[in-house]
């Protein structure tokens, strides 16, 4: 019996969440061919995946699309600006819509794309938790939440005028890990971090292995919607700085925005120019109601907010101890699955040749 | 003092339970099948005060172990090793504020609390009360009347205006001894996990009405709470609290300075601001806290086309009811400090 198989493009297939997505879709026999496209080269060649070095903007994608009979395009390449920067934009949201564009002329049947908890904005008038029909009301001080916002709107228009493809965006509480950087892990980087003063907000925190798989998972089932994806349980801010030993500096939450934004302009490095994340973030809670992610994607994340902020703060303590600093090829410490086949292929021999010596004593082999 | 029924009388009469004004153990005989004499019986709950245990005397021991436990848990605190729930709840930090608050409960008001069988030991329900005394005591209190007194002590999850959390600290502060944020989505979620919740249908109009409007109820919001109820297929039970409103006689409201400021009134109280911070310690005025009979609407029927109105006619009942309380205790109320 044939395998149906399915044919996948993920956009963004040379940056890091691309790069760790792909060997999942290549280990898996259901999707072919699998097709990444980036604007520049990978770091390691794919293996079994075709990569072609294009920006979004190209027309060719669309042509692209057609011929391969693109089923599902997983839209990655999205890249966090600190700065104002009109290139990322032109990236980020018009590249997001010519590739749409190219979607909807083509015959590809779903689009997935990733996105963040934050485009909700923090307010105190919101529900403690949010779900995917809110508002889209993000802030504006940070190029990356516009960017974001940006983007999600025009979706928004894009699935209100157009019946197919039919989209699926996954909402992303902060991202925390070993191997990626994200704006929340520069936030918590530093020894002194500024908090403003007279507010503890509480935070809910996805592990980056939890993204991966809520991207494959999302592949693989063929769900289609909006979902809010994090880790069970908040956290609150003062106690995610306890748990990593970190010094709160609280500030003023006027003049947070001021000095951050001056130290930006002026290009200076300090304790407040790292603060990637907006104060309205710091002082009121930004929270999404996973109830969906549940009961529809049917998606369990494997770390709660808090192990994924335990888990983060380990590796930051023993980054500078490792090999290569920053850019880790291969973690030391990651060897349990190794570990487990060593072991099992041990269990394996064990009671082969406990087999063998019970033949042996019951003298079968003699006859 | 002897505490041991004498010799020679039956066994199944047993001493009251019960001290006197004079501090002496009362030497009635308890009534069959209870633990005081008809005397105490009759008696409001906090007057009768149990038998203490024999005072202990200082031990230098036991100072030294809680010093060390009172280390032990600051040490854990400063390394983040404790949980706060899904809605910011600390309980460990709320357990500090607990001598404050049985202080404010037992001795400073003397909240007397009466129908808590309606309260359910389990399960959801909305609580539904009335709002007054310019600071917002009379749900710290309501919430320590079911952890008190009620058999099955709970925590009740009260809904907080949402402005009081936009406000530095103090809005963390709620949040951490488990409040919540006023919303339908909160209040409706806090119901589906069988949640015991507090709401004030008359919000700011009723906590900072004046001094001389006192318990005359306010208008009941938009019946928001009522439609959350229905969605919920929740209990409603009418809370009435007398007694909050005396706490801060509020004399004036400086509504162009509180427009200024962004803030729903600027009270003027006989000690607020002549004094200053001590202005807002409140008068110690004697408390009553009745919980009604629970209105049953889960087992309501009805067709969608009839929800508006079933909302404003559920609305006005729970209204009339908490008014109606009221007036049965000021009835009998002879002073507003003592008993």
């Amino acid at each position: 019996m044939a395998v149906k198989t399915r044919s996948v493009l993920v956009t963004g297939a040379s940056h890091p969440w691309g790069a760790k997505l792909m060997p999942l879709l290549e280990a898996d026999p259901g999707f072919d061919p699998i097709i990444g496209i980036d604007f520049k080269k990978p770091d390691k060649p794919f293996k079994r995946a075709e990569f072609f070095q294009v920006d979004l903007h190209n027309p060719l994608i669309a042509e692209l699309l057609q011929v391969a009979r693109v089923d599902t395009v997983c839209h990655l390449l999205f890249l966090d600006s600190y700065a104002g920067n009109e290139e990322y934009f032109d990236q980020n949201v018009m590249g997001t819509m010519d590739l749409l564009a190219a979607c909807a002329a083509s015959e590809t049947k779903k689009v997935i794309i990733k996105s963040d908890t934050k485009v909700y904005g923090a307010d105190h008038l919101h529900p403690n938790y949010i779900t995917e029909d809110a508002e889209i009301k993000g802030m504006h001080q940070h190029r990356y939440i516009q960017d974001r916002v940006e983007l999600e709107r025009m979706v928004e228009r894009f699935i209100r005028q157009n019946k197919t493809p039919q989209m699926t965006i996954l909402r992303f509480a902060n991202i925390l890990g070993r191997t990626i950087d994200t704006p929340i892990m520069r936030y918590l980087d530093s020894n002194i971090v500024p908090t403003v003063v007279g507010y503890d907000p509480l935070f809910q925190f996805t592990h980056e292995e939890d993204v991966i798989a809520a991207l494959f998972h999302t592949l693989k089932t063929g769900a289609t919607g909006i979902f809010n994806i994090a880790g069970d349980g908040v956290i609150p801010l003062s106690q995610v700085l306890r748990i990593g030993g970190k010094h709160p500096l609280p500030v003023s939450s006027t003049l947070l925005k001021l000095t951050s934004a001056l130290w930006r302009k002026a290009g200076r490095k300090g304790v407040l120019s790292s603060v990637p994340i907006e104060a309205g973030y710091l002082k009121y809670n930004c929270l999404g109601d996973t109830r969906k992610m549940k009961e529809v994607l049917g998606f369990y994340p494997r770390y709660s907010s808090k192990d994924a902020v335990v888990d983060f703060f380990a590796h930051l303590r023993i980054r500078r101890y490792l090999p290569y600093h920053r850019a880790i090829r291969s973690d030391p410490l990651s060897s349990e699955k190794l570990q487990a086949w060593i072991q099992s292929r041990r269990r394996a021999s064990d009671y082969l040749s406990d087999l063998i010596e019970t033949f042996d004593k019951e003298g079968q082999y003699d006859q | 003092m002897t505490s041991n029924p004498r010799p020679g009388t039956k066994p199944e009469k047993v001493q009251c339970k019960a001290v006197t004004k004079k501090g002496v153990r009362c030497r009635n005989a308890a009534k069959s099948g209870e633990a005081f004499c008809a005397m105490h019986l009759s008696m409001q709950k906090e007057e009768r005060r149990p038998a203490k245990e024999p005072e202990e005397r200082f031990d230098a021991k036991d100072l030294a172990e809680s010093l060390a436990e009172m280390q032990a848990w600051m040490k854990k605190r400063l390394r983040g090793d404790y949980e706060v729930d899904e809605w910011g709840f600390d309980e460990e930090f709320a357990e500090l504020f607990m001598p404050l608050m049985k202080f404010l409960y037992h001795k400073y008001w003397r909240v007397t609390a009466t129908g808590l069988e309606n309260v359910p030991a389990e399960g959801r329900a909305l609580l539904v009360a009335n709002h007054s005394g310019v600071l917002p005591w009379d749900g710290a209190m309501i919430i320590m009347a079911v952890r008190e007194d009620h058999p099955q002590p709970r925590q009740v999850r009260a809904l907080v205006l949402s402005l009081f959390f936009s406000l530095p600290f103090t809005g963390t502060m709620l949040q951490r001894i488990g409040h919540v944020q006023a919303s339908p989505a909160n209040s409706e979620r806090l119901l589906n996990e069988d949640e015991l919740c507090l709401v004030f249908p008359e919000g700011v109009k009723g906590i900072g009405k004046p001094f001389s409007r006192r318990y005359q109820l306010a208008r009941f919001g938009r019946g928001g709470f009522v439609r959350v109820a229905l969605k919920t297929r929740s209990p409603i039970i009418p809370v009435s609290v007398v007694g909050a409103e005396e706490i801060y006689p509020l004399l004036v409201n400086l509504r162009p300075l509180a427009s200024l400021l962004g803030v729903p009134y600027v009270p003027i109280t006989p000690t607020f601001p002549l004094l200053g911070p001590l202005g807002a310690v409140p008068l110690p005025t004697k408390w009553y806290i009745h919980f009604g009979e629970p209105i049953n609407i889960q087992d309501m029927t009805y067709r969608p086309s009839e929800e508006p109105l079933l909302v404003t006619k559920i609305s006005n009942q729970v209204r009339d009811t908490i008014q109606r309380q009221i007036y049965e205790r000021l009835k009998t109320r002879r002073s507003v400090f003592f008993e």
